[in-house]
């Protein structure tokens, strides 16, 4: 591993599955209710500040907390402006813009909360926590269909190559759809939040550190010949998989759903090599970050988490755990665990 | 380090459709007002924005970007084969807002909004990652800059990038919620402003490399992407820090990036919007990176004539940038005369068009969440 190579020294999760990112059951079956009283914001963040602050947000804050708790003192040792963060959410503010939609075409935009309205902007979900953080060097807020979250890691990865930033939040956050709409019944809520900074860096001030994640994303065009598309798969594998080559295949979690975009990236990964279950995909991007989230915390072998939207957007992300044997998540309070 | 050339572009707004449109349209410095939207559901004091052109359905924003992602490709000459692994990175801040918006369509399956990126790379047929990009106003000009490095990273030898945004009801009432919108028109700088006028638009950039350009003989390019600068003010959710420190580091690490000086960039296209705060940080910021107003480079206020075209804007005005480069020539300004706002110290000429004195161009893009992201363009060597 090089000196410039991003690790992940903090992990942060707050979801219905629990906030231990070692113990998120992921493969249980169905998403709990996203509705439940899985959440406590006065726990997380304090009983005043909060009110106005939506659902998203305030999961993502949450879950950014923790990761900068998990990953010690990093913060006080980056100036704010060589911070930087990207986050993907596809439905942060779905039900939000429902609401101020009924209001503004109903009795009018003069009863829109002011202290809401804001919120209208998808980005100022992440812009939020960068105020609470300081976070100064720069804020991306990717919004492709499923693969947001992935893209995130993708995107702050490459920030971090062109010099743009010495540490790295990579996160994703998700609130549940309005009722009346059509794929609320896969509703995800929660956020997850990595905190990632280079080898060196982790190293000098004695942070451990849960491993690496490497993304790639590819779109599968339809209609495109089976054999360019299998190709088009074949060389993300390679370039994540790179220089080792395909020796000893990660098995991977496919997030999708029944789209041929889904069933061709299936067949492609299985095609290649690579042990694949498919797990349904929620109505965002929520799901395949969890499974990194969940890889890293936990430990073991590498594995491969990958996400396909029927509007032909893919991605790959290798997660790489540092340590082969599981080890002892340092997140979860046993006290807000219980609640 | 790998020069990354701007070698089509493609552009729909209030303006028309099409670049040269685009630029007939700066040269003759139309005095066009904002129209009323046509929509029942706009209860609000001032549903006021510029409309581009794009037929009937939903997913406008989508039709919009596709319009500007033909005529760039058409624009560039790139056989189409060429495109086949090319990346596409589109800044949209609030996506098709129509498919969120009411009345929804109840036998339509759940879409989400973010679908433009995908939709140019189904259309391209481009196996290369399709990437939305949401940092609000700025999101264009982040999805340029995002692609240049795309490309300086060695991912890609071409990549379609840009911006995209339509009407919505929604971040239109919120607007007039917040008291951000001009009765009258978008008037950055002008002493009376009293916030901005959206607009609909997009534009869409073949970025480049110049050794790719160079092997399959492209005719032309405008300019170069030579560098960007990002930052973020966390500071508020919707206000610019006053202290503009985050902005101008957006500008001063842009030229670094560029390798370029405060004066050798001949022109400005500023994020200016006409909200007054806005307005008046980026006129300091401004100072503080040329200098005084005598040495400050000439600002072309392109969201005068087109209005606020949010998550397009940036990507409009690297269009426009280019444009200048390439025709050597600064358009008008639309006359604001006595009206200029003395808190602006901005060089701002009015009268005519100005030869460009200087081998860069600037463009700004800032944005609600704190999102500021500056770009510098380089035109061709004598």
């Amino acid at each position: 591993m090089s000196a410039d190579t991003l690790v992940v020294t903090g992990v942060g999760a707050v979801t219905p599955w629990g906030h231990d990112p070692s113990r998120l059951g992921l493969d249980g079956g169905p998403p709990p209710d996203p509705h439940g009283p899985w959440f406590d914001v006065a726990a997380e963040l304090g009983p005043r500040g909060y009110k106005y602050v939506p659902a998203s947000c305030r999961h993502l804050l949450a879950a950014t907390r923790r990761a900068l708790t998990d990953a010690g003192d990093v913060l006080g040792r980056v100036p704010e402006a060589r911070r930087g963060m990207a986050v993907g959410t596809n439905n942060g503010i779905t039900t939000l813009i429902d609401t101020m939609d009924e209001t503004v075409s109903g009795p009018g935009a003069a009863r829109l909360s002011p202290a809401t309205a804001p919120y209208f902007s998808i980005n100022t979900l992440a812009g939020r926590v960068a105020m609470d953080h300081g976070i100064k060097g720069w804020n991306l807020t990717l919004t492709s269909p499923r693969t947001a979250s992935l893209d995130a890691l993708g995107a702050g990865a490459r920030a971090f190559a062109a010099g743009r930033c010495d540490l790295l939040l990579a996160g994703t956050t998700e609130a549940p759809l309005p009722g009346r709409t059509k794929g609320h019944a896969v509703s995800e809520a929660g956020a997850a939040v990595l905190v990632l900074e280079p080898a060196a860096g982790a190293a000098a001030r004695g942070a451990d550190h849960y491993g690496t994640c490497r993304t790639v994303s590819f779109h599968l065009p339809a209609g495109a010949p089976y054999d360019a598309a299998r190709r088009t798969s074949g060389d993300a594998l390679d370039r994540l998989l790179a220089p080792g080559g395909r020796g000893g295949l990660p098995a991977a979690r496919l997030i999708s759903d029944a789209s041929p975009v889904g069933a061709a990236l299936a067949a492609h990964l299985r095609g290649l090599g690579v042990r694949t279950h498919a797990v349904p995909a929620g109505a965002g991007t929520l799901l395949p970050f969890l499974y990194v989230v969940h890889a890293l915390a936990r430990q073991g072998p590498p594995r491969l988490v990958a996400a396909a939207s029927p509007e032909g957007g893919c991605a790959l992300t290798l997660v790489r755990p540092y340590r082969p044997a599981a080890m002892t998540a340092r997140t979860p309070d046993p006290e807000k665990e219980e609640r | 380090m790998t020069q990354v050339l701007i070698t089509g572009a493609g552009a729909v707004s209030c303006l028309g459709v099409g670049v040269p449109a685009m630029w007939r349209a700066l040269c003759a410095a139309p005095d066009g007002l904002p129209e009323r939207a046509d929509d029942p559901g706009a209860r609000m004091p001032l549903p006021l924005i510029h409309m581009a052109p794009s037929g009937p359905g939903p997913g406008r924003a989508t039709r919009l970007a596709l319009t500007a992602a033909r005529e760039a490709v058409a624009d560039s000459g790139l056989d189409p084969r060429l495109l086949a692994r090319s990346p596409v990175v589109i800044g949209t801040g609030g996506g098709n807002a129509d498919h969120w918006e009411r009345p929804l369509d109840p036998a339509r399956p759940y879409t989400p909004a973010f679908t433009v990126a995908a939709a140019i790379g189904a259309e391209v047929g481009s196996s290369g990652a399709a990437t939305s990009v949401s940092n609000a106003c700025s999101a264009g000009g982040f999805a340029l800059a995002m692609a240049a490095d795309m490309i300086r990273a060695g991912e890609a030898d071409v990549v379609l990038a840009g911006g995209a945004e339509a009407y919505s009801r929604v971040a239109l009432g919120c607007f007039n919620r917040m008291g951000a919108v001009d009765p009258y028109a978008c008037r950055p700088f002008h002493r009376d402003r009293g916030g901005t006028v959206f607009g609909e638009g997009a534009a869409v950039l073949v970025l480049e490399s110049a050794g790719h350009a160079r092997a399959r003989g492209a005719a032309h390019h405008y300019a170069a992407l030579a560098g960007s600068g990002w930052s973020c003010d966390a500071h508020h959710l919707t206000a610019p820090d006053p202290d503009g420190v985050q902005i101008r580091r957006a500008m001063t690490d842009a030229l670094d990036d560029a390798g370029a000086a405060p004066g050798s960039v001949g022109c400005v296209v500023p994020h200016g919007t006409g909200t007054r705060l806005n307005d008046e940080v980026e006129s300091r910021a401004l100072g503080s990176v040329f200098g005084d107003l005598a040495d400050c480079p000439p600002l072309y206020s392109l969201k005068a004539l087109i209005g606020h075209t949010a998550g397009a804007a940036g990507a409009l005005g690297a269009v426009a940038g280019a444009l200048i480069l390439d025709h050597g020539t600064v358009p008008p300004n639309l006359a604001l005369g006595a009206d200029r706002d003395p808190g602006c110290p901005v060089n701002l000429p009015e009268g005519g068009e100005e030869p460009l004195d200087g081998r860069h161009v600037m463009v700004n893009a800032f944005a609600f969440g704190g999102n500021n992201v500056s770009l510098v363009l380089e035109g061709r060597a004598a």
